[in-house]
């Protein structure tokens, strides 16, 4: 049995970010919204990342995520990271940055390739719908 | 910050003010602070004599004679002598042992050891509600079967076994009976003779005494052969060599009394505490039980959020403490064994919390409880709402 998770295993930003994430749910009008989603709730990692697409960019974007309370800060760091990005620029995104921003220990690497994983493939839904309009 | 509900009773108990003021009262008393060893001087004896009383409180809690306890740091020291004890002296006669998937890891990882060094182990799975049945037992036994160690209360679910049915087949076909009383010593009634116990293990720190305490009781009619596993002075008949910490006895012989004086009256309060949180939780969130509803104790509540996510619903409850079957914090996000044992699921036993209240929870410490997690569940099923 594990007693009692203490603050001072999460840095104040996975704090603020798990209790107060700015990025988390679907609010947004769900016209030109692509998503797209990665790992499982039986692994303990699950995401789903929602763009909104208007003129070649990321005008907003929203997770939703079961996981540990890093994985929830890491989510929204990524949702904010991708607003206003063009789409050209979301492959930039490296879940590195995260690890050092939030502290995530090394234990829990796995789970920011997880968010990697989402962003890629609303990447390629992006550009499957690219194709099919052009 | 407020002071944090404390909800983890199971995990250890705060020390009740009537037993810190005993042992103060003997760790400022000059004519305590001999050796109970220094029976040669007054201050020698004066020890011992406390400590001898110590040894009746925790005898009689148990039915017990005072020369069967054996003083030891706690339960996880009494099931390490228990076990290599029984094992290493018994082993030419048997090499089986059995015990179950759900016991602490104060006996399993002993019996990994003892594994390693040529021993069998059978552990038993336990049914859905975490209870071991006789039969199963009766059937894992075999003419090599040595020793059987099995807990009175599980720490993770509170489920209780039938430690005297499981005695008494122990006892018919001469195999030693081991029992993990750390839940279950003080709240609720053991008698090591009619139970048909052997060894038992129990400890201070979850009946309101010190953490560092602890007590093993060990069968002396007819004498049990027992391979001593700390030696060097012949302390507690030669079972456990150490310095007796008269303070810290003292303090667990008193608080052993207390647990048995206050029974009825703690269990019906704590009963009353843990249907109150169990009906609120019930009523505002989607739960399920693990564990047996009935064949419990009062004080441990286990509960499966479905949905949520352990570690996350554990942090966001900084308002109480609490403890959770598996947490990544840790480094491991392996799940309880104990709740996969009764069948749940990876995900089923790391969205569950472990309850456990005790003499000092107050039903305004439930009512925010069931306020907290009601408020946190919601949030984060919410925001997972729909994933896969």
């Amino acid at each position: 049995m594990i007693s009692g998770a203490a603050a001072s295993e999460y840095s104040p930003a996975v704090l603020g970010r798990f209790k107060h994430p700015s990025y988390g749910g679907v609010g947004m009008d769900q016209a030109n919204v692509l998503h797209a989603t990665a790992g499982s709730r039986s692994s303990g990692a699950s995401v789903r990342l929602s763009l909104k697409i208007g003129n070649g960019n990321v005008e907003q974007a929203r997770f939703q995520a079961y996981g540990c309370p890093h994985f929830i800060a890491a989510a929204d760091m990524l949702a904010e990271w991708c607003e206003g990005r063009s789409i050209a620029e979301l492959s930039n995104w490296s879940w590195q940055s995260v690890e050092q921003s939030l502290d995530v220990p090394p234990s829990k690497r796995g789970r920011l390739l997880v968010l990697e994983l989402a962003l890629n493939n609303v990447i390629s839904v992006l550009r499957t719908t690219q194709s099919a309009a052009g | 910050m407020n002071t944090p509900i404390y909800l983890d009773y199971a995990a250890s108990t705060p020390v009740d003010p009537r037993v810190a003021q005993r042992m103060h009262d003997c760790l400022t008393s000059f004519e305590l602070q001999g050796n109970p060893s220094s029976l040669t001087h007054r201050f020698g004896r004066a020890a011992r004599e406390v400590i001898e009383q110590a040894r009746v409180q925790v005898a009689n809690a148990i039915g017990a004679t005072p020369a069967s306890i054996v003083w030891t740091s706690g339960a996880t020291e009494s099931d390490n002598l228990a076990l290599f004890g029984a094992a290493r002296y018994h082993g030419d006669r048997g090499k089986h042992i059995i015990s179950a998937k759900t016991e602490h890891k104060a006996v399993l990882e002993p019996l990994r050891k003892l594994e390693k060094q040529g021993f069998r182990v059978t552990y038993l799975k336990p049914d859905q509600h975490g209870i071991i049945h006789p039969e199963q037992l009766l059937e894992a036994m075999t003419d090599d079967t040595i020793l059987v160690s099995l807990m009175h209360v599980n720490n993770e679910t509170g489920v209780i076994q039938d430690v005297a049915g499981l005695g008494s087949l122990c006892r018919d076909r001469n195999v030693i009976f081991h029992v993990d009383a750390a839940q279950s010593a003080g709240r609720l009634p053991i008698d090591v003779n009619q139970m048909k116990i052997d060894l038992l293990s129990c400890t201070a720190h979850k009946i309101y005494g010190p953490k560092g305490a602890g007590a093993w009781y060990v069968r002396r009619s007819p004498i049990l052969g027992l391979e001593p596993m700390i030696i060097g002075g012949g302390h507690e008949l030669g079972l456990r060599a150490g310095t007796l910490s008269t303070h810290q006895i003292v303090g667990f012989g008193l608080a052993m009394e207390l647990a048995v004086s206050e029974r009825t009256a703690d269990h019906a309060r704590v009963t009353r505490l843990r249907d109150q949180l169990w009906q609120g939780l019930q009523a505002n969130t989607d739960v399920t039980r693990n564990g047996h509803s009935t064949q419990c104790v009062p004080n441990i509540l286990n509960v499966a959020f479905d949905g949520v996510e352990g570690e996350s619903l554990l942090f966001s409850l900084q308002e109480l403490i609490v403890s959770a079957g598996a947490a990544c914090a840790s480094g491991s996000d392996e799940a309880s064994y104990v709740l996969r044992a009764l069948g749940r699921s990876d995900q089923e036993a790391q969205s569950s919390l472990r309850f456990s209240l005790g003499r000092f929870t107050s039903e305004q410490d439930i009512s925010v409880a069931i306020a907290a997690v009601t408020r946190e569940v919601s949030r984060l099923r919410s925001l997972a709402a729909g994933l896969p």
